[in-house]
């Protein structure tokens, strides 16, 4: 065959490949944030071109050993092709095309996720080993990470300055940000779904890290202005 | 082992002074019991002086910090002890005393002349590399049982075996050994075995620098290792501070092993650097270097500008840790993410000093087992050395979530992205190599095709990693896990595995087993996708890193990756098992089994001690398979001596039994008693001037035994080289005109001496013919004394330094 049939026969696998990627019911946790979504996008696109790129390398490899896979007393010598520069230049642009493309992406979707708005609720996010301590602009202090349906939120974490470093992570939001004695680092996730979710650490802080861990759950607006409301006058009162 | 060659004995082109003589006992010259003694010396003397110095400041002789102090000075000393101890210094140390003893350069330590050099200070850059070898896949195994303790803690959700200090204790000296004792120093070993050989040289530019480098590594491993004793550093492999800072001694000994592993690299990389740049042989311009050269020099030179910068990070956590300095206290104006700049800005060239030489590897896998010149040679090159300075400029992508200045991501983003770049030239253009070849499927080539599956794996997944959003959400989970064992082992461990298979015959001169090296493919590659494939799926659902405890969803999926992980480890047996078997037992390797034009395929299986008789002349590319009566180079090899080659059977004297008795009885009769020297210059020398004195007849025996009597030689092979030896010598002796007989005794050589005082027919004088003082087994045990003291007949001592087929004992 001769290499643009090979070539023709990658780029269904290829083509393959993207449908099974396509119809796989669970690449990730469930998306409850908009950046999460946005997130996922991005994540399809770059496997789908990695089922192609996948499919070229490996159609023509196999091929390439199927065909002409010389037996040991075989002492003849290939042909001495030492390059193509056509070929060499099309595998040299293209792949750049594409990474700048993905980096494009990419930069635009972090720009995006990062945008923050005047109605935001900001929640300080403190880690210390073994636990995360969650502040809220009205004062309430909770270990539980409890947020508004559509509203747009800044984690502003931290860690206690004598603590190591710890990592925000919430899986169903998709966002990440370490937890760094002496600085402020800041990420943001719109919640676009109720549930209950989960914050791990995710960065090695000692002997209690598998551990911890903290609930997260996110409550219709009117849900959550009354859970506020009441954590605050029961944090007054002098209980928690 | 070496091959006999009679042109060597003045084939490296200069003569040599008196030869340096040792002190006897084996705790005084360099060797493993004087390094274990003078380590330890050190380590006392270090931390005595600093206890001493701690005292008179008022400051406790207990407690924590006394420990500090004691392991930091005490490890340091420890390990330039030993290298001391082993006798890396010797040399130099005997040159700055003004020692009397001291000579020039004699050789007397280059060359494995037996298994026993393997163990010492040897300037061979071949012995050297399987040394580093060797060692390396030891740590290898280590590392390895390492990890499958921890995929055993995994096996199932909750905490089973380990206490969680010891399971991070284990996954962080899982990543410390692999990375600083397996996979780069693997390189450097299979580096410096081919590289010198593939320029045309008869070494490397420095070989004592060499061998000190190798002697470096090893007490760094153990300082790795010791760690374990006092409770292992748990920090992970990256030992970011502040929880390095905070955390117990153990972590001082991580802090310290990675100075002298890193010491050992950058000394590794001069060599290399200087040897590339300098000692080509003539004709070879850098555009006809073999593609493993120029990878060489691309990550020699990573290493150098970039080991410096780990050594720097953890330097700057020691201090913090025992100084109470505040690199990194943000309480006391430190900076805390100031250590991951550093880090990183050595451990992302790290990965590339791991990968690129075996790309190297690979393309001269490819190449030759597919009987084509690679496809884009120039291309691969450029690709290299822009994968090396690109390398320096994407340090923070392992910071995107960190914490810094947020500016710097896209930039990061943008580089990262761009590295796919040349690394996916090279993908295409081995596959463009392999397309229309005529391709051999031995298992170096086997490895070589798995590693190009796994590695766009791995390629492909870090371009995931650098797309920002994606990152941000993965970092820390398995995701990761899977990407950097997809580009570690299926990119560097596959790589290692092919070189190894296929420079097997080169450095042993025996062929390892293909159908083994295939079953070893097969399970290794199949056990490898199976147990990492699924970990990009854990990263995606959250799990997250450095973990013994998840979410018991993923209990089954880990369960299943823990059990192919086991086989993964199993499979490393059967490499074990067939080059331990080969290597003893296995077919005797041609010089060029894969009929390969590069320059380490001209000469022997394995190469003589000096590689090449002169240097070779350059004519070509290294890779023009297919151009008809094309030519790498032109290898000259010196004739042996024509009296050499042919076998005389021993001599007789021709006539009438009672005239040849009487006759024997007039003439002086000597007894040579000789076993690797059996045929040196200066034996048959000293014979023939008796000769020319007198009428003489000489009984030549070759004792074959240790002359301590510890061990039994039946190794046919062994002699049978003697007996050639012994043939050729009797039928010179003959050529001269003497009158010899001889033969080859299954004895040690004093008991061979004696049989013959006290047969019926006793020499008159005997020559006891030995290698040079440092090499001569013989006289380490005063054989010649002895005999002179209980012969009572007049013994003779001759030095013969010969390159030769070692045999037993002498």
């Amino acid at each position: 065959m001769s290499a643009i049939k090979v070539g023709i026969v990658a780029i269904i696998v290829g083509a393959i490949g993207t449908v099974a990627i396509l119809v796989t019911p669970s690449w990730f946790p469930v998306a409850a944030a908009v950046q999460a979504h946005r997130q996922d996008d991005l994540y399809l696109a770059l496997m789908i071109m990695s089922s192609f790129i996948m499919a070229v390398v490996t159609v023509f490899l196999v091929y390439s050993v199927w065909r002409w896979r010389a037996s040991p007393d075989d002492m003849r010598d290939g042909p001495p092709i030492h390059g193509n520069t056509t070929l060499e230049i099309i595998w040299t642009v293209v792949p750049t095309i594409i990474v700048i493309a993905f980096a494009v992406a990419g930069g635009v979707v972090l720009v995006k996720n990062e945008q923050t708005t005047s109605q935001e609720l900001v929640v300080k996010v403190t880690g210390e080993q073994f636990e995360w301590t969650f502040k809220y602009p009205n004062g309430v202090v909770t270990h539980e990470l409890v947020l508004e349906k559509g509203r747009p939120t800044e984690f502003a974490i931290t860690s206690l300055l004598h603590d190591v470093i710890h990592s925000f992570y919430v899986p169903q939001f998709r966002v990440k940000a370490d937890a760094v004695p002496g600085i402020m680092n800041y990420t943001y996730a719109t919640p676009t779904r109720v549930g209950k979710y989960v914050l791990i650490c995710t960065e090695l802080c000692g002997a209690g890290h598998s551990l911890m861990r903290a609930p997260v759950q996110v409550m219709e607006p009117a849900d959550f202005t009354q859970w506020l409301a009441t954590q605050k006058s029961e944090q007054s009162k002098g209980g928690a | 082992m070496a091959v006999a060659h009679a042109g060597d004995v003045a084939g490296h082109g200069h003569s040599h002074g008196p030869v340096r003589s040792e002190p006897r006992s084996p705790w005084l010259h360099g060797s493993w019991l004087r390094a274990i003694w003078v380590s330890f010396l050190f380590a006392f003397i270090a931390i005595g002086v600093s206890a001493f110095i701690r005292y008179l400041l008022g400051f406790p002789l207990h407690g924590a910090e006394m420990q500090e102090v004691a392991a930091t000075f005490g490890l340091t000393f420890w390990a330039i002890g030993f290298t001391v101890g082993i006798g890396c210094f010797d040399y130099w140390w005997g040159y700055i005393i003004g020692s009397p003893n001291w000579v020039q350069e004699d050789h007397s330590a280059h060359g494995a002349y037996s298994w026993r050099d393997y163990f010492k200070v040897n300037t061979d850059h071949k012995v050297i590399g399987i040394q580093y070898l060797v060692l390396t896949f030891i740590f290898f195994m280590i590392g390895g049982a390492l990890a499958e303790g921890v995929r055993a803690e995994l096996a199932s959700p909750g905490t089973q075996y380990f206490s969680p200090g010891t399971y991070n204790g284990l996954f962080s000296a899982h990543a410390t050994l692999m990375i600083f004792l397996f996979v780069i120093p693997s390189f450097a070993g299979i580096a410096n075995f081919v590289v010198p050989l593939m320029l045309g040289a008869q070494d490397m530019a420095f070989p004592r620098l060499n061998a000190l480098s190798f002697w470096l590594l090893l007490p760094g491993g153990l300082i790795f290792l010791a760690s374990f004793a006092v409770g292992p550093f748990a920090a992970g492999w990256t030992n970011y501070a502040p929880l390095s800072v905070h955390a117990p001694i153990g972590d001082t000994f991580f802090t310290i092993g990675v100075q002298f592993a890193g010491a050992s690299s950058i000394a590794t990389a001069v060599n290399f650097l200087v040897t590339i740049v300098t000692m080509r042989a003539p004709g070879m311009s850098f555009w006809r270097m073999p593609l493993l050269v120029w990878a060489n020099l691309a990550t020699s030179s990573l290493v150098v500008l970039g080991t410096p910068f780990i050594a720097g990070s953890q330097f700057m956590v020691l201090y913090d840790r025992v100084m109470h300095t505040h690199f990194f206290d943000p309480a006391a104006g430190g900076n805390v993410i100031l250590y991951q700049h550093i880090f990183w800005f050595y451990s992302h060239p790290a990965v590339y000093i791991m990968m690129l030489p075996g790309f190297g590897i690979i393309s001269e896998i490819i190449s030759i087992h597919s009987r084509k010149p690679i496809f884009g040679y120039r291309l691969i090159a450029f690709s290299t050395v822009a994968i090396g300075v690109l390398g320096f400029t994407v340090w923070a992508h392992h910071m995107f979530v960190s914490g810094m200045a947020p500016w710097l991501r896209i930039p990061m983003m943008a580089t990262t992205m761009l590295i796919a770049v040349p690394t996916g030239i090279k993908i295409f253009s081995w596959v463009a190599t392999l397309w229309d070849g005529v391709i051999h499927l031995t298992t170096a080539m086997l490895f070589a095709l798995g590693f190009i599956f796994t590695f766009v794996i791995g390629g492909l997944s870090g371009i995931f990693l650098a797309v920002l959003p994606v990152d941000i959400n993965v970092s820390d989970t398995y995701f990761v896990v899977a990407h950097i064992h997809y580009v570690l082992f299926g990119g560097s461990v596959f790589t290692i595995y092919a070189g190894l298979y296929h420079w097997f015959p080169k450095m042993t001169g025996r062929m390892y087993d293909e159908r083994l090296g295939r079953l070893h493919f097969w399970l290794t590659f199949v056990a490898f996708n199976a147990t990492f494939m699924p970990m990009h799926w854990l990263g995606l659902q959250g799990m997250p890193r450095r973990v013994a405890d998840y979410d018991p969803r993923f209990g089954t999926l880990n369960f299943i990756i823990s059990i192919f992980a086991f086989v993964l480890g199993a499979s490393t047996l059967v490499f074990l098992y067939n080059v331990i078997h080969s290597w003893a037992r296995g077919p005797i390797a041609p010089a060029n089994p894969w009929r390969a034009l590069t320059l380490e395929w001209q000469v022997s299986s394995p190469p003589p001690i000096f590689n090449f008789d002169e240097p070779p002349q350059v004519v070509g590319g290294p890779y023009e398979y297919g151009v008809p009566g094309a030519r790498h180079a032109i290898v000259t090899v010196h004739e042996p001596d024509p009296q050499f080659t042919g076998v005389a059977p021993a001599t007789a004297v021709a006539g009438s039994t009672p005239q040849r008795e009487a006759l024997l009885t007039a003439m002086k009769h000597i007894l040579v008693v000789a076993n690797q020297t059996v045929a040196g210059d200066a034996l048959i020398d000293a014979l023939r001037q008796r000769a020319g004195a007198e009428p003489v007849r000489v009984t030549v025996i070759c004792p074959q035994n240790d002359p301590g009597g510890d061990w039994v030689t039946d190794d046919r092979q062994v002699a049978q080289a003697t007996r050639e030896r012994l043939d050729q010598t009797l039928a010179r002796l003959h050529e001269a005109g003497v009158e010899a007989t001889g033969e080859v005794v299954d004895r040690d050589p004093y008991t061979a001496v004696m049989d013959q005082v006290e047969s019926s027919d006793p020499p008159a004088e005997i020559i006891i013919s030995t290698l040079p003082q440092t090499r001569s087994g013989w006289l380490r045990r005063d054989l010649v004394e002895r005999v002179r003291h209980d012969a009572k007949i007049p013994v003779e001592h001759v030095v013969v330094d010969v390159h030769s087929n070692p045999a037993a004992g002498a």
